[in-house]
């Protein structure tokens, strides 16, 4: 009798973590597919720029083809993406260009004062976005993870990992 | 012949295809042709020159990850049999998921056939994608989210057979002890199944 119960607790205590696995994989295939609807159109999302002042992403009129940018100031793609681009600045010159990372200011000014990046590429800009906005707004998992919005705000395509300058240049 | 040969030979025969596999069928011009769209030429060679630099980790790690799959095999047929016969005959259960492990060589052996002879023109994903026989083939597999993948490869002829072959040679040891083999096999492999979605939900882009 003991063994019988055991061997029934035994499996519905496995089988309940699966269901409980199986339950998160589900909520997070979920997230992903609102995230994928969201991310079409150029979310409207609170950023702080490196000086501390705050703006929002889609806020510029009239709209510009905007690349998104999702970095991590310690990543060495990030670094050797920045490199490139100070490199082939002038293909981006009527390209929005948003460097957004989740580290804290003085990390992302450091950032900006080894690679130069918004010195050197005017229509770029380098922001910190909160980690809720990153997760459930872009859904941004990878560094690098690159968007490319057209001039309606329309993405037109993703990459994800180090990529060339000129598959992003439009 | 004693389970040590029987598992040397697992690991030459998994040796063997790894090596066909990295001869026939992977080559830098493969990479490039894959990876050329989003990364420059350098970048591809800065890739290639880093995979071979630890292509001797896959090779060390091989009979490492075949001894631990074999392990977890035989402790959950161990489980179900402990408790329907009171015995914990992990060593012989252990000979048993050894035996049908060499099932899972064929559809490596199809794959290798296949690109080498009929789907010459093909890229890392059609590699990555590939599974004989299985649930996969029923959906257009690049349209998929990566998390479907390993499910749907898993659902296969190969694993059907392998789970005969796992219960008649549970049977055979304990004559009582199939069915409950087999419910404890295919809990751990629907648990195992949960744990992969769940880290490629989480962990992918």
């Amino acid at each position: 009798m003991m063994k019988k119960i055991l061997s029934i607790a035994l499996f519905l205590g496995v089988l309940g973590l699966a269901v409980w696995f199986f339950v998160k994989a589900y909520r997070g295939i979920e997230q992903k597919k609102r995230v994928a609807t969201n991310i079409q159109q150029l979310p409207n999302v609170r950023l702080l720029g490196l000086d501390s002042t705050a703006f929002v992403l889609a806020g510029q009129v009239p709209k510009q083809p905007t690349i998104v940018f999702y970095f991590d100031p310690n990543c060495e793609h990030c670094q050797n993406e920045a490199r490139e681009l100070v490199k082939q600045a002038t293909q981006f010159t009527n390209v929005e260009l948003l460097w957004l990372s989740t580290e804290r200011l003085w990390v992302l000014r450091q950032f900006e004062a080894k690679y130069q990046l918004q010195k050197r590429v005017s229509t770029l800009k380098i922001a910190q976005i909160s980690p809720n906005d990153a997760d459930k707004r872009f859904g941004f998992r990878i560094v690098p993870t690159i968007l490319i919005y057209d001039n309606q705000h329309k993405l037109i395509k993703k990459f994800v990992g180090e990529t060339k300058i000129d598959a992003l240049a439009p | 012949m004693s389970k040590t040969y029987i598992l040397l030979l697992l690991i030459i025969a998994l040796y063997l295809f790894v090596f066909l596999s990295n001869y026939l069928l992977i080559s830098d011009n493969l990479y490039f042709s894959s990876l050329g769209e989003q990364l420059s030429y350098e970048q591809i060679e800065k890739l290639l020159q880093q995979g071979k630099k630890y292509e001797w980790l896959g090779y060390v790690l091989l009979p490492v990850l075949t001894l631990i799959k074999l392990a977890l095999i035989a402790s959950c047929l161990s489980v179900g049999v402990l408790l329907v016969s009171n015995r914990f005959a992990f060593k012989q259960l252990f000979g048993v998921a050894l035996v049908a492990e060499f099932v899972f060589l064929v559809p490596t052996l199809l794959k290798i056939l296949w690109f080498t002879f009929v789907q010459t023109d093909y890229d890392l994903q059609d590699l990555q994608y590939f599974y004989p026989l299985s649930a996969l083939n029923f959906f257009e597999a690049k349209s998929l989210q990566t998390w479907w993948l390993y499910p749907l490869q898993t659902f296969n002829v190969f694993e059907i057979i392998y789970w005969v072959l796992l219960i008649q040679g549970v049977e055979k040891i304990f004559p009582t002890a199939g069915l409950s083999a087999w419910v404890s096999y295919g809990t751990g492999l629907v648990l195992w199944m949960a744990v992969v979605m769940f880290v490629s939900v989480s962990f992918s882009a």
